[in-house]
């Protein structure tokens, strides 16, 4: 088959699952966490990836089911050009044979008229945040280790956005994630066993967010 | 067999322009297709591959909403192309995964299919600088009309482009500039005309897709023959 045709037919309808341990550092601890994971992840060029990103997310109210959300991210570092990233995640799944929680997830990178587009469609702004942290891989796991800020206003024109950002704790969020096709055991059993190297830093567990 | 009363007529240059034909000299679709294919060919112009475009249409659910048409296209085959139904918002083009989270919208009962699937299947050809994509459409197995695309390659600059087009096609396939004109679609000829106060005419595959749009969802209105 032309590879043409072939990339238009698959890809189309297959679910990924994001597989998620999360857990939350002080701020005066996540250098000792920081460098722990800097010895234990795979690393190549000897310097740690840092993000800075912006998260908008987007609500849709239906009547009769429930909402849905969609997450628009993009890379602070890449204005005024940046990739557009648009994010769908369930809610998570909390298997009690799983080790993890397990959510569907969606993406796909898009033009930066989504947010118009969005809107459009009837979606509502529902909040937004900023990350800015550090990312580490073992494998096929990403562990990202990020301060999450609020926008204290709504940024408008040239404003430095920095200025306008509030740590919402004195913490870090830490999430560790690994994106896989299909239920897996042993992809917990793998993440779970590199989360107990982290003890006694920092535990990270399955969060039911709807408590 | 009936005639067919359309032929639509897709000018895609790296300007591309959209136009309907019309015809009833040809008993079927397929024979309309095949000779078109036959003077292209005659013409110098070689096959190289199958080609595609589908649109699906998502209807909302809700009150607020829109109907969003996701096209595809074989010729940028990692892109999806999506477009708000009456709306300001110009065509967001997406990774081709954005139809699978589309899907997932449908399964949260935000959006529904109710409107048929359209297709455009066909051949892709190359004469030199030139692509041309000639296919029949189809909605659920019944042919609806022929499309064409004509695209100049090495250029994105509108205005020059769209002439050495209409030359392409007034010497392969006989068609008078008056009947080109008349058969680009509205998308096309509102582009060309907005170019006149412009400075930037630069051609974006989004202006192709948005002429295959037009043509789709007319063919679908069109009643079965």
């Amino acid at each position: 088959m032309d590879p043409a045709q072939l990339l238009i037919s698959q890809n189309r309808s297959f679910a990924s699952l994001e597989y998620v341990l999360q857990g939350s550092i002080q701020d005066e601890s996540v250098y000792l966490l920081k460098a722990r994971l800097q010895g234990l992840c795979d690393n190549i060029t000897g310097e740690v990836e840092q993000f800075d990103d912006h998260e908008i997310v987007y609500t849709l109210r239906i009547p009769a089911a429930s909402n849905v959300s969609l997450r628009v991210r993009y890379a602070l570092d890449d204005l005024p050009n940046p990739i557009y990233h648009l994010r769908y995640v369930a809610s998570a799944d909390l298997d009690k044979n799983q080790n993890v929680s397990v959510r569907q997830f969606h993406d796909c990178c898009v033009t930066k008229n989504i947010q118009l587009f969005l809107q459009e469609l009837g979606f509502v702004h529902d909040h937004e945040f900023y990350a800015k942290g550090d990312i580490f891989r073992k494998g096929r796991m990403k562990i990202t280790v990020a301060k999450i800020s609020t926008a204290a206003e709504r940024n408008r024109g040239d404003m430095n956005p920095m200025a306008t950002r509030r740590p919402y704790t004195n913490s870090c969020f830490v999430e560790m994630s690994l994106i896989g096709s299909m239920h897996d055991d042993k992809v917990g059993d793998e993440m779970k066993s590199f989360a107990e190297q982290l003890k006694p830093l920092i535990s990270l567990e399955k969060i039911d967010q709807k408590r | 067999m009936l005639a067919i009363k359309i032929i639509l007529i897709v000018l895609h240059f790296i300007l591309y322009s959209v136009i309907q034909l019309p015809s009833g000299s040809f008993k079927s679709p397929a024979e309309a297709a095949e000779s078109y294919l036959e003077k292209l060919e005659k013409g110098g112009a070689k096959k190289t591959r199958p080609f595609q475009v589908d649109l699906v249409s998502y209807s909302p659910s809700i009150t607020n909403s829109k109907t969003v048409h996701v096209l595809s296209h074989s010729e940028y085959p990692a892109s999806s192309f999506a477009f708000a139904e009456q709306s300001n918002s110009q065509m967001l083009v997406a990774d081709n995964t954005f139809i699978a989270l589309m899907n997932k919208l449908k399964t949260l009962r935000a959006f529904e299919t109710r409107l048929p699937k359209m297709e455009a299947r066909g051949t892709r050809l190359e004469y030199q600088d030139f692509v041309i994509n000639l296919g029949t459409v189809s909605q659920s197995q019944t042919t609806k009309g022929l499309v064409l695309e004509v695209a100049y390659v090495p250029m994105d600059e509108t205005r020059d482009g769209y002439c050495l087009i209409q030359e392409f096609l007034q010497s392969f396939l006989n068609m008078p500039k008056q009947m080109i004109q008349k058969l680009i679609t509205e998308q096309l000829s509102h582009w060309i005309r907005s170019l006149k106060d412009k400075k930037d005419a630069e051609y974006t595959p989004s202006i192709t897709l948005l002429q295959y749009m037009d043509i789709l969802i007319h063919m679908r209105k069109q009643p079965n023959e």
